[in-house]
């Protein structure tokens, strides 16, 4: 009965930064301490600045085709089959880092809440339920962000809130590091934790004013921005740098330090872990739902739905591929590192073709 | 009276804006065929023809009279739908009186043939309607819904007079939905009562009510009920055209229309509401809802409802509203202590019991130390046998029912801890969960609710807590993906602008809720005249009568504003 | 096959797959897990390498020549009673003790509780393990794979408390006093209320994890003895050094380590000779202090200023009463003087054991990170820096009430 709904400027905002927060949010500031010592902080302030780049470049090219996805307008700006293949590879970016969600996934829980349960049942049974949750349309997409955006945002800031008071300042001194951070690395890994802010090409044409993609896509990136600039500072200020790089989990190490009321409360890590799935489940959920959308945007099928179930055993089965721990966050760096660059230089060359060629116009309401 | 398509097409006629759908055939469902086709002109061969058609009827009379002596004409109605008074006193007596003296020219008219019908209807009978018809198919109808026929010799047609009497039972307080503050009346079976009681505390002429058949074999009066004006059209021919797709033999209660027109059929949760109370369905018309009543059915349904809805009573908005909220909120706690606690109970037992405090946890490992289930199954049986005697105690006759809940439970619980069966903390666990479910003011949201916890136990079993958070998001995103009539379930959680919140979780004051709720597309969204809001606020600050004289001017101003 | 069919072909497939897959792998009762509630790790003594059963390696293999002996304190479900216990059948009350306590050797830690594992039937579990004690003999080896299993596990708390004790850790684990109903939580809430009442410092675990991991800083933990036949008694600081055992303290000298790191509330008295003023008892309730690092001459100089707040709790055993100004001022003087002399011994000491608890290299990292870099490259550079660089104490109490007698 109704007109194909919309969705407004604070809602688009909240979708990118649901999807931004989430998928290395318990070993990040380790990672980033591992690469940039003290400078932890700083560092991860660089990496955002990369990543706003990519995104505002992201956004302006969408919004030269603010009525299309990506996946339709690139084939405008560069023609046919060179749009094919770039989209192969953005499908295969996503696949792959999608799989390796997965398998993180599956690797925290078998290492800390499932110690007996076979990790292919755990990652199983997130990949269905995902799986399950993409076979609706974009609006649909919108609404599951919506409501479980609180629930991504708030156990965060709630351990956040409750270890405050076992920061010390010291840990966070010198601003500039003890060591000199290690160039690329140091950037890319925050860099590349804002992958997920593609999904905004796939968003405009639910949009109700793709002029203020923007606004929305700063907001949003903003926001996850300083959840995760908090988080290693945290982390880095009850830690210190030399225990933080002992720990495989810190930010799971700070929701196991804290206790409420009184100290009876504590091990709050397994609730913890339970409103961490949510916050993964999001992300998941977002780029998979970019994966069944570019693939099924290849085949050029109408519906994705049949794409998503044809997805679950291939990505299964790739998830299962890295043998240990070690070789995993070895592979899983490397794909984010790349795929991050080669995304934001596909962006960038469309832009640069789109303005040339003066193909798609400004963005009009 | 109309078939619904009928309806459905004229509401399209009459707001031309929306694409007409194909009119598909539009006469293969009217009428059974006809058997009998058109009357005669011989009133004789017309009694025994529709004898005939009706053997079997004993309650059918048939009553020859003489129109004031002269003219044979028939009366026929059926005994146990009619008010026989109003037929002796009202129709037969005045047809065989005879002429007055100063009416001469009746006299002619009866052999000059000059309408007979008119003359009846205008100048003798006291009853009402008086439609005619020659067409036995329409009659049979009439006659079966409760109303009288007239024939007269020499016409090949019939009259029909209106004299419909049921028997129905008074009006009484709704069971399912009582309150504390609140009107005292809900509705019966017979549509016109409700109707009344919907029209007199509605007394607008805005106030349309549109009405047809549904089934085929019972011909249940259906009534459309929204305001003029407020209510969406679209919504309006969206629920016309659901309506007139149904086909059924018999419409029983107004559930089986709620089945037949809801958006996911295959969904715990329902996506109508229904109502016993006059005045809830009073409300929801205002705020541009459309209502569906059906003859023999005491509930109105109540489209489009969404997931808050269920948990708002009528007396929330009598209360003060910051009493109406806390309740509001707590009802919301008690449906998540349903929902929730026995699940997370079983996965703290069998997976992390490291979120008990230390001493706590030794004390409870004592407590279950003699129970030979594992959790799971120990908080099902409990559960199970909880659903058991909730269940009988409703189908127990009343005199015994309410002895027997509260001793029933309370003994059994007792027994099933001494004897092992369950923890103390289970029997706990367990009663929380069944009062909590009991707190939700809508019996079909509460019960899908309470079995929704069933599987979300079971997936604690299995997995614990990780169990429990995908069984809830599943469950979640299927809400997100309902819809009640194109409007999302949980819109006012997903609404855009954060306006419909007044009236969803918390329920703010009344002259805060200016606006009608933006996912109804109402065409007036406003409810109280502008300036209210300020008014109000002024008042908190001001001292009274000066806020009183802002007041009243504001009002004035705004009254203008309407009138533009 | 038609397609209806294949469907249901497949939906029984994976039906009966779901079936063999749901196998409920992590799901342990909680009644039939074996709650290890304490812990207590001694020297073994030297012949035990034959008691020992061979449950984790072959009888050949190489191994660490050290033994511990584990004494786990695990407990009995049933014991503890549900809710408040009713009148005199308290537990404990008829001789019943509600945890059960095992000895084990192993060359580990993690051994030693498989050991354990293959002597008690339900599966333990340490997730509710909440003190460890471990003996000097232990402390002075080194705590390093201790602390490696413990931090691999995810079963252990962070704010599981880490004593050292005096005597053989095993005997604190069978003391029984009367306050609480499980043993080992006596000696938690011992711990834990010490802290509420400003007596120790908030040194879980965890904080020592950090303490240890820091550069610039060293660990320590409670000291605590058996006093008489049941009392617990925290005796001092244990510090570490180079992740060993370096000394231990007095109960007076975590008095001082707290006014050096400002630790609020304040919980110490210090009875003091004041001349012509007697015997005065002082209670310190609030402590504030400012740690200042300057780089001199090539080493770095610590500057401390630390101020306390206090109570006159007692004084006796002079003519005169504390009546005036100047009084107050005799007092905070004399109190000053013997405060500084008491933590600058303190200091001294730990400067001897090459052991920075108080994490004054910290500083020096963070505001001096060019002075650090140049001379710092591992952890034990510190220690040898810090033992000899010149720390001056600057300490001033105020005394702010007298009590409610007058005169």
């Amino acid at each position: 009965m109704q007109k194909t709904q919309k969705i407004s400027t604070t809602q688009l905002a909240i979708v990118i930064s649901s999807t931004i927060f989430g998928p290395y949010v318990l070993s990040f500031p380790k990672i980033i301490a591992e690469a940039a010592d003290n400078a932890a902080p700083l560092m991860t302030i660089a990496g955002t600045c990369c990543a706003i780049f990519s995104l505002f470049v992201y956004t302006r090219i969408s919004q030269r085709f603010s009525d299309q996805t990506l996946f339709s307008y690139s084939q405008i700006v560069i023609g046919k089959l060179p749009a094919l293949l770039a989209n192969l590879l953005v499908f295969a970016c996503f696949f792959i880092t999608s799989a390796m969600l997965f398998r993180q996934f599956g690797e925290v829980l078998s290492t800390v809440v499932f110690r007996r349960t076979p990790i292919e049942i755990s990652i199983l049974m997130i990949l269905v339920l995902v799986a399950l949750s993409c076979r609706r349309d974009t609006v649909k997409f919108t609404y599951v962000h919506l409501f479980y955006w609180p629930f991504v945002i708030l156990p965060f800031l709630f351990v956040i809130m409750m270890s405050m008071k076992s920061v010390h300042l010291l840990n966070w001194l010198p601003l500039l590091g003890n060591d000199t951070p290690n160039g690329l690395p140091a950037l890319l890994s925050p860099a590349s934790l804002y992958l997920g802010s593609f999904i905004i090409t796939i968003m405009l044409p639910i949009t109700e004013k793709p002029r203020h993609a923007m606004k929305a896509a700063m907001l949003g990136i903003t926001v996850s921005a300083c959840l995760y600039l908090l988080l290693v500072l945290s982390t880095i200020g009850i830690y210190g740098v030399q225990e933080t790089l002992h720990l495989l989990y810190p930010t799971l190490e700070m929701a196991r330090s804290i206790a409420i009321g009184g100290d009876v409360i504590e091990r709050l890590d397994a609730i913890f872990i339970i409103m961490w799935v949510i916050n993964v489940y999001t992300s998941m959920f977002s780029t998979y739902f970019l994966t069944s959308l570019s693939l099924s945007h290849m085949f050029q099928l109408q519906d994705h739905r049949l794409v998503t179930t044809l997805l679950i055993p291939l990505l299964f089965a790739v998830s299962l591929l890295p043998q240990d721990q070690l070789q995993l966050y070895k592979f899983s760096r490397i794909a984010d590192g790349t795929g991050y660059l080669f995304l934001t230089g596909y962006a960038l060359l469309l832009w640069i073709v789109a303005v040339i060629r003066r193909k798609g116009g400004q963005p009009h309401e | 009276m109309l078939d619904w398509k009928a309806n459905y097409e004229a509401f399209k006629k009459k707001h031309p804006s929306h694409p007409i759908e194909t009119p598909s055939s539009s006469d293969a469902s009217s009428g059974m065929g006809s058997e009998l086709g058109q009357l005669e002109t011989d009133l004789d061969d017309n009694l025994r023809s529709i004898q005939n058609r009706i053997r079997n009827s004993s309650d059918m009379v048939v009553r020859r009279v003489k129109i004031m002596g002269r003219r044979s004409a028939a009366l026929l109605f059926l005994s146990s739908l009619t008010d026989a008074k109003l037929i002796q006193e009202g129709i037969v007596a005045p047809l065989q009186a005879p002429p007055l003296a100063f009416e001469p020219r009746i006299e002619e008219d009866l052999h000059r043939q000059v309408d007979l019908f008119d003359l009846v209807y205008q100048e003798r009978v006291h009853a009402n309607l008086g439609q005619r018809s020659s067409d036995w198919d329409v009659l049979l109808d009439q006659l079966m819904k409760g109303q009288t026929l007239l024939f007269i010799d020499g016409y090949a047609e019939a009259m029909t007079f209106d004299t419909r009497l049921v028997e129905k039972r008074a009006i009484e307080q709704p069971q399912t939905e009582q309150v504390i503050r609140g009107s005292r009346d809900g509705f019966i079976e017979q549509l016109e009562t409700n109707l009344s009681l919907i029209r007199y505390r509605l007394q607008s002429a805005d106030l349309v009510i549109e009405t047809g058949e549904l089934g085929s074999r019972t011909k249940s009066k259906t009534a459309v009920c929204y305001i003029d004006g407020i209510a969406n059209p679209d919504l309006i021919s969206e629920v016309m055209r659901r309506l007139s797709k149904i086909d059924i033999d018999g419409i029983i209660d107004a559930g089986y229309i709620e089945q037949f027109i809801e958006d996911q059929p295959i969904s715990p949760f329902p996506q109508i509401q229904n109502t016993e109370r006059a005045d809830k369905t009073v409300a929801a018309l205002l705020e541009g809802r459309v209502a569906i009543l059906v003859d023999g059915s005491s509930f109105a349904l109540i489209a489009p409802s969404l997931f808050d809805q269920y948990f708002q009573t009528i007396d929330d908005y009598s209360e003060r509203f910051m009493i109406a909220s806390l309740l509001r909120l707590v009802r919301l706690m008690a449906l998540l202590f349903s929902v929730f606690f026995p699940s997370l109970y079983v996965s703290v037992i069998s997976y992390n019991p490291e979120l008990l405090p230390t001493d706590f946890a030794v004390a409870i490992s004592g407590g279950r130390a003699g129970v030979p289930f594992p959790a799971m199954l120990e908080v099902l049986i409990m559960e199970a046998s909880m659903e058991i005697l909730r269940e009988a105690t409703i189908r127990l006759p009343q005199m015994i029912g309410g002895a027997l809940s509260i001793v029933g439970v309370l003994v059994i619980g007792q027994a099933a801890v001494s004897a092992g069966l369950s923890s103390p903390i289970t029997v706990v666990i367990v009663a929380l969960t069944t009062i909590g479910s009991f707190a939700t003011p809508a019996y079909n949201a509460a019960i899908a609710m309470r079995m929704l916890r069933f599987p979300l136990i079971i997936l604690a079993g299995l997995f614990g807590l990780y169990g429990v958070v995908l069984g809830s998001i599943f469950i979640i995103n299927h809400m997100l993906y309902l819809e009640s009539f194109g409007v999302p379930f949980l819109q006012s959680i997903l609404a855009k602008k954060r306006a419909g919140f007044v009236d969803t979780l918390i329920r703010a004051p009344l002259w805060w809720m200016g606006k009608r709720p933006s996912y109804l597309h109402a065409l007036d969204d406003t409810r109280r005249a502008e300036g209210t809001f300020q008014a109000n606020i002024d008042k908190i600050f001001d001292p009274e009568e000066k806020a009183d004289a802002e007041n009243a001017e504001n009002q004035h101003n705004s009254a203008g504003h309407r009138h533009q | 096959m038609s397609k209806k069919q294949v469907r249901w072909v497949l939906g029984l497939l994976s039906m009966t797959l779901a079936l063999h897959l749901t196998g409920c792998w992590d799901q342990v009762e909680i009644e039939n897990r074996a709650l290890v509630l304490g812990l207590a790790i001694d020297e073994a003594p030297p012949d035990t390498a034959k008691l020992e059963p061979v449950v984790s390696h072959q009888k050949n293999e190489p191994l660490p020549k050290k033994m511990l002996r584990v004494t786990a304190q695990i407990a009995v479900p049933g014991r503890v009673p549900l809710g408040p216990s009713n009148g005199g059948a308290g537990s404990g009350g008829d001789g019943e003790s509600p945890v059960w306590v095992v000895h084990v050797y192993g060359h580990s830690l993690d051994e030693a509780l498989n050991n354990l594992q293959q002597q008690i039937a339900d599966p333990r579990y340490l997730i509710h393990l909440r003190v460890i004690v471990i003996s000097k003999g232990i402390a002075e080896d080194g705590l390093d794979e201790l602390n490696d299993f413990l931090r691999r596990n995810p079963e252990v708390r962070r704010r599981t408390w880490l004593l050292v004790s005096e005597t053989e850790a095993a005997k604190l684990m069978k003391v029984a006093p009367p306050l609480e109903r499980v043993p080992t939580l006596y000696l938690q809430a011992m711990v834990e209320k010490s802290i509420m009442m400003g007596k120790f410092p908030p040194n879980y675990i965890g904080e020592f994890w950090i303490e240890e991991s820091n550069w610039g800083q060293d660990g320590y933990l409670p000291y605590v003895t058996i006093q008489g036949k049941e009392n617990i008694l925290i005796k001092g600081l244990a510090y570490f050094s180079g992740g060993r055992l370096a000394g231990t303290s007095t109960a007076v000298d975590i008095g001082a380590y707290m006014a050096v790191k400002g630790y609020n509330p304040g919980g110490y008295s210090a009875l003091i000779r004041v001349p012509d003023l007697g015997y005065v008892m002082i209670k310190i309730t609030e402590r504030h202090a400012k740690t200042d690092i300057r780089i001199a001459g090539g080493k770095p100089q610590v500057n401390l200023k630390i101020h306390v707040e206090g109570v006159l709790d007692e004084h006796f055993d002079s003519g005169r009463n504390v009546s005036s100004e100047t009084d107050i001022d005799v007092i905070e003087e004399a109190f000053e003087h013997n405060a500084t002399k008491l933590i600058q011994m303190f200091c001294e000491q730990t400067q001897r054991h090459r052991s920075d608890i108080f994490g004054f290299g910290e500083y020096v990292r963070a505001y001096h990170p060019g002075f650090w870099k140049s001379n710092i490259r591992q952890k034990s550079d510190w220690e040898q820096m810090y033992a000899d660089i010149p720390i001056s104490i600057k300490l001033a109490i105020s005394i702010r009430r007298t009590g409610l007698k007058a005169k």
